[in-house]
């Protein structure tokens, strides 16, 4: 008997899959009355499209056709002139604002540049246009008064000049069964929320590692040999919510609150839910881009495209490195590290995702990208 | 282009890339009927918006993008939550091979069973890939999804195979 696969090997061969689509495939076909009809709508499609198109050649309809991009350009040249404050100078302290402080993303840098009438943490956070929450930093509390540290995360790290993780995080080491059923818990509070049918991936809950809390400049990233040099000792929960197709559709960033660990949801996207008296702090991501985390979240596949590169010693860690949209996951033999990015900003650094990458070779290349 | 040149465009492309379409429609939606609703919404499309048509990938290349995205809509739609489709590709298959008593073509046919009973989102790259033979790049720009999405998904599809034919699948 001709095998079409080989048990021994780990897929089957692709000639076979090609073969088997074609027996299957071939003999279906569209039936001559079909094309027939379909052709008679098309034809129809182009006669109706043809007398529209003669309408359109009449006196008046040129009349339109003249006028409006007339009347387009006029308004195009206002909105021009508009927006270099030529006709209309309407000049606000938040103008005079310097771009650095809103990339900076420090307290110090934003209360530099602050009106007095705009100190509430939430206009502060609202100044950075960012979904990015406003965080409270344990080691700043000075006599039971907090001074607060706000993030502003709205920069790619081209702009910013290093690379940052997402601000929330928390020291959690492992996975509890209490956890687990906060994880449920919040999955459901979400879906309830969001009037959403969501499903908790619970087997692909993965824990992201942050990098250094001050983040990571291209000096420091050039001149690290291992991952675990820009590694710091935090991270937070990613709980993927699928839908009935197995889809990726949202994805959860989640931390567990305490008395010294505080943030303030700062958007939409962030909330706090309770469970068993404890807080979570929870920044829901739903774009349409979070598609190419797919093989991130799913650990059987993530384990067969590393298994391609190299024999597991090391890793994987999957780590954060700008504001919990573009992440790489860290691993290696006894040799070498490698890395493979998962990037919603897709084509960052020039770096292909699911492709991978010695990391001295991406450290360079990322930190060429934000020097 | 005139209308009737157009028209003539149009019918040729029918003719050399309908039966593309339609296989297409109906491995991803599993139905005859369903398969006949996109082969004509599709060349409707075409229809209207050949004038736009760039020529930034090959004619096929853009016709199956229009069929699989048309495809993928009706998959989201709420009306197909209500609707059971049947799978009418196992009695198209048998129809066509009951004589066939080879046992290499039935593997194949498991194999092609093991596709059609693939997830969605791994089927549709499969088909395009292995059947419509696009690159990597145009089923990306397709279905509008990375070009790593597109290969983690044929790898994944590889294995689920793999295990649904007998072998075992990695965990």
């Amino acid at each position: 008997m001709i095998k079409l696969y080989d048990r021994k090997k780990d897929y089957i061969n692709e000639d076979l899959i090609k073969e088997a689509l074609r027996t299957g495939l071939d003999n279906i076909k569209p039936s001559e009355d079909l094309i027939a009809k379909t052709i008679a709508k098309c034809k129809g499609e182009l006669s109706s499209k043809a007398e529209v198109e003669s309408k359109r050649n009449r006196p008046v309809m040129w009349v339109y056709r003249i006028g409006a991009p007339i009347a387009a350009t006029a308004l195009v040249l206002l909105l021009i002139l508009n927006s270099q404050n030529v006709l209309f100078r309407h000049k606000t302290a938040r103008d005079a604002e310097p771009l650095n402080s809103a990339m900076l993303g420090t307290a110090q840098a934003q209360e530099e540049s602050m009106s007095p009438e705009t100190e509430s943490p939430e206009v502060m956070d609202d100044r950075s246009g960012s979904q990015a929450p406003a965080v409270v930093d344990p080691d700043s509390t000075i006599n039971g008064k907090q001074d607060l540290k706000y993030f502003a995360l709205t920069g790619k790290p081209e702009d910013v000049a290093m690379l940052k993780s997402y601000a929330v995080r928390d020291d959690v080491q492992g996975e509890t069964p209490e956890l687990r059923e906060a994880f449920r818990h919040i999955a459901g509070a979400y879906n309830s929320d969001n009037r959403a049918d969501y499903v908790l991936d619970e087997a692909n809950i993965v824990r992201i590692r942050t990098l250094v809390g001050e983040g990571v400049h291209a000096d420091t990233l050039k001149n690290s040999v291992s991952y675990r040099d820009i590694l710091g000792d935090e991270g937070y929960w990613a709980l993927p919510l699928e839908d009935n197709q197995g889809d990726l559709r949202a994805f959860l960033k989640v931390t567990e609150l305490s008395g010294t660990n505080i943030a303030v949801p700062s958007s939409g996207n962030d909330k706090i839910y309770k469970f068993e008296g404890k807080d979570y702090f929870v920044s829901a991501d739903s774009r349409a881009e979070i598609s190419s985390l797919e093989p991130m979240f799913d650990r059987k596949a993530l384990m067969l495209l590393i298994e391609q590169s190299c024999k597991l010693k090391d890793g994987p860690v999957i780590v954060d490195i700008n504001n919990g949209e573009d992440f790489i996951v860290f691993f290696g033999d006894n040799e070498k590290q490698l890395g493979m990015p998962f990037f919603t900003n897709t084509g960052l650094f020039g770096l292909e995702n699911s492709e991978v990458y010695e990391i001295a070779r991406m450290f360079d290349i990322i930190s060429e990208h934000i020097q | 282009m005139t209308p009737d040149d157009l028209s003539q465009k149009i019918t040729e492309l029918i003719e050399q890339y309908g039966d593309d379409v339609y296989r297409v429609a109906f491995a991803i939606l599993k139905s005859k009927e369903l398969a006949e609703d996109i082969f004509q919404e599709t060349f409707l499309r075409v229809c209207r918006s050949y004038s736009s048509y760039r020529g930034e990938s090959s004619e096929k290349t853009w016709i199956i993008s229009i069929a699989v995205n048309l495809c993928r809509d009706y998959m989201r739609s709420a009306w197909k939550k209500r609707v059971v489709v049947t799978d009418e590709f196992a009695a198209y298959s048998s129809e066509s091979h009951t004589e066939n008593l080879i046992e290499k073509r039935s593997e194949r046919e498991e194999l092609m069973k093991a596709i059609m009973n693939l997830p969605d989102k791994f089927r549709e790259v499969v088909i395009l890939y292995y059947y419509q033979e696009l690159s990597i790049e145009d089923i990306a720009r397709a279905l509008r999804i990375p070009q790593g999405t597109v290969k983690s998904r044929l790898f994944k599809a590889r294995n689920l195979l793999y295990g649904m034919m007998g072998g075992e699948a990695h965990d």
